[in-house]
């Protein structure tokens, strides 16, 4: 059973797949309708992949499926046969971290950091295709990604560190 | 894939139209098309639906795309939101709107046109603006295309005219005129949810007057509802903001929406009033050409 329940998986069904992950070509035989993120947690121990809500609303799983930020739990495993996963893992390289997890570091946006992996990966995708970086545009691009613990101000503040707009870090009184 | 791998019968991934059409006509009971998954998964993870098989259509080239063509935009079944986002400028207002506000990039990244008319929830945001623009929807078989109206494609709550072994292969509409604007406006509880009310208005003028008017809301009946009452008290008179005001005020006779989790019947009418006055307005303003 999965964590949801739902999906039983497993027996006649299992096929083959292969597909490039953080970097490497790997291949696992698995049930195609498994959710994404519970054979790169599960099979591949990619447990920077989060699990947090049951309707595909808190944006923690979200990896990079070639370009793109999506949710790997609202991904069947199938889909991703010859394709590209990037989990936070695979962000950087060795003891690299991405300019994004620095500025979330120095604008002190992290709490539990249960989100922050999600937040990350959503963000680099952001970062990357966005022209214009404002706090609307910010909140706007961060809807898929649900933080419990900061009030989501100092999020911001490590987006505009990011992007090179403003000074980012918000003193305790403003 | 090599040849050596385990392939199975449960996901399968044509590479034609013809190829997924001869899938459909002889796919076992409980196959499911697949696209973007936005939907199908969590009705699968919530134990809604149990497919037996998913055919997965997103590399069928000529289910993808968007053309526009003498006077006609055709959108691919498989087109996801983004890519109609990037694609269509303010010209397409209200298809646009739409786009912007519906859920979260991670979801606009995979989610499809093609995935929410088949599906016909009427709380679906790109709905609304089809029935303003007049889209119609092709459907195929292994036999035969249909063309159907989407009014006439959408049946009921996420009922369509959609037959065992059919497709949904394209959604079309006309090129908007330069006398033309459209909007969608939603109201939803959450940032990036489901909408409480929405209201696409589409509208052309003839100087000062509104010659034609479509007024469309999401999410306040088992289908996407036309107000026919404020359509017709609108047309033909001066586009102001008074006269779309008391056009408005007739909005009670065409929708009834229910009591749910968005909020009581008199909360979602009142909020439906202003949301429509609001998109008639920047509607009327698009096609002025002061927005």
């Amino acid at each position: 059973m999965y964590p949801d329940g739902a999906i039983e998986g497993g027996g006649d069904h299992m096929m083959d797949l292969s597909f490039t992950l953080d970097g490497e070509d790997v291949s696992v035989t698995v049930d195609p309708a498994k959710p994404l993120r519970d054979v790169l947690r599960e099979d591949f121990d990619k447990t920077g992949v989060k699990v947090g809500c049951l309707s595909g609303r808190c944006g923690v799983c979200t990896v990079h499926l070639d370009a793109h930020a999506i949710k790997s739990c609202l991904v069947p495993v199938g889909k991703v046969q010859g394709r590209t996963i990037t989990t936070i893992h695979g962000l950087t390289e060795g003891d690299d971290i991405h300019e994004l997890q620095r500025a979330f570091g120095e604008a002190f946006a992290i709490q539990c950091g249960y989100c922050t992996p999600g937040f990350i990966m959503t963000g680099v995708e952001y970062l990357t295709e966005a022209d214009m970086v404002d706090r609307d545009d910010i909140k706007y691009a961060l809807k898929g990604n649900v933080c419990r613990c900061t009030g989501y101000e100092k999020i911001i503040d490590a987006f505009e560190k990011a992007a090179g707009i403003s000074g980012g870090t918000r003193q305790p009184d403003d | 894939m090599t040849s050596n791998q385990r392939s199975s019968d449960k996901y399968i991934r044509p590479e034609s139209l013809e190829e997924t059409l001869q899938l459909l006509a002889n796919s076992p009971t409980g196959a499911k098309v697949i696209a973007g998954g936005q939907s199908l998964m969590l009705f699968m993870r919530q134990g809604l639906l149990d497919p037996s098989q998913l055919i997965d259509i997103t590399g069928v080239g000529r289910l993808a795309g968007i053309e526009i063509n003498d006077g006609t935009v055709t959108i691919g079944a498989t087109t996801s939101y983004q890519q109609i986002e990037s694609r269509l400028d303010e010209q397409f207002g209200a298809v646009l709107d739409a786009v912007k506000v519906i859920a979260d990039r991670q979801v606009r990244n995979l989610g499809t046109i093609g995935g929410a008319v088949a599906r016909a929830d009427p709380a679906l945001d790109i709905l609304a603006p089809l029935y303003c623009l007049g889209a119609s929807v092709t459907v195929r078989d292994i036999e035969r295309r249909r063309v159907i109206p989407i009014d006439e494609f959408i049946q009921g709550y996420m009922d369509t005219a959609l037959r065992d072994g059919e497709l949904l292969q394209t959604i079309s509409f006309d090129v908007p005129s330069s006398e033309e604007g459209s909007a969608y406006v939603k109201h939803a509880k959450i940032a990036g949810g489901w909408a409480t009310v929405g209201t696409a208005s589409s509208v052309s003028i003839n100087g000062d007057r509104v010659e034609s008017l479509q007024v469309a809301l999401s999410a306040v009946g088992d289908t996407i509802v036309r107000a026919t009452s404020v359509e017709d008290a609108l047309i033909g008179a001066v586009g102001s903001p008074e006269n779309v005001g008391d056009a408005v005020e007739n909005l009670g006779e065409d929708i009834d929406p229910i009591e749910d989790i968005s909020g009581s019947a008199s909360y979602k009418r009142s909020v439906a009033k202003n949301l429509t006055q609001r998109c008639i307005q920047t509607a009327l303003s698009r096609a002025v050409g002061t927005t």
